[in-house]
């Protein structure tokens, strides 16, 4: 049987939240392109908005990869020492959670820039009326 | 040490005995190589059935946002009246279905243990599977409420 150590461990903790800021970051890049369109919908507080959305999706997934526990009910890690599988189980635990995470907070700007697009929309026309 | 007839029928008898616990050991040894070289391929097929199961969730993933890009490029287009917006809604709508999908995709629970067999990895695959579009089915559920609420303000709103 082969033992982990708790370095390797700790490899795979920080490796998986380090993964989980590197998929919030690309979902960021990806989002790069659609920048005036982020101008287009924030005519007010529009730095506030673009900085909480990125924060917002960074932290996310932080918190999803942190959310992950690897001690056991008595508060110890030995478990994992002697069982390479289950912490390349959390590992990919913390990646999941984290994407997860990210899918329910992208969502909720999703909805929260069609109603504020809405709502652009509405206050033009009565101005124009 | 002298042995007489029925000492020796005893070390005879105890010499067998030795001998074939000797071959029985060595048959255990031989067994155990070879129960450790099923384990350790037991453990690979567990990977490869983890890696497997894990692309096909990614496929199906993948292929249903193949499958909703003509209709959610007119939806948006219709909604936002600006290519741009339009194109960062579709771009958003993509990411939160591919996340929810291979989110899910990615936790495995897989049973490693001794006791593990073909049929226990079944269920393993399927749960891994099950999760996956479980997780799909609601972000679909919700986003398409989402729209329609959204399509019907918007209706509301014009009239």
């Amino acid at each position: 049987m082969t033992y982990w150590t708790s370095t390797q461990i700790a490899l795979i903790y920080f490796g998986g939240i380090a993964l989980a800021i590197l998929s919030a970051v690309l979902v960021l890049l990806y989002l790069k392109h659609c920048r005036r369109a982020f101008l287009v919908i924030w005519t007010k507080f529009r730095k506030t908005s673009i900085w909480g959305f990125k924060s917002s999706l960074i932290v996310a997934a932080l918190l999803g990869a942190l959310s992950v526990n690897y001690l056991d009910c008595s508060g110890e890690y030995e478990y994992l020492k002697e069982s390479g599988y289950l912490v390349l189980t959390k590992g990919l635990e913390q990646i999941g959670t984290a994407l997860v995470l990210l899918s329910i907070t992208t969502g909720a700007w999703l909805l929260v820039f069609i109603i504020r697009m809405l709502v652009n929309r509405r206050s033009k026309s009565e101005k124009q009326s | 040490m002298v042995i007489n007839a029925g000492n020796k029928t005893q070390f005879l008898l105890i010499l067998t005995i030795y001998n074939m616990q000797c071959l029985y050991k060595t048959k255990l040894s031989v067994y155990f190589v070879g129960s450790k070289t099923i384990k350790s391929m037991e453990k690979t097929t567990f990977l490869v059935t983890y890696l497997v199961s894990f692309l096909v969730c990614a496929g199906v993933t993948l292929g249903l946002i193949a499958l909703i890009n003509k209709s959610l490029k007119v939806y948006f287009k219709q909604l936002c009246q600006n290519a741009q917006v339009a194109d960062l809604f579709i771009r958003m709508t993509k990411i939160v279905i591919l996340l929810a999908g291979l989110g899910a995709a990615l936790t495995s629970n897989y049973t490693t243990n001794e006791k593990a067999d073909w049929l226990s990895l079944t269920w393993n695959v399927t749960a891994q599977v099950k999760a996956a579009l479980e997780s799909l089915f609601i972000a679909f559920i919700i986003l398409a409420l989402a729209f329609l609420v959204l399509h019907v303000c918007t209706r509301i709103c014009k009239k």
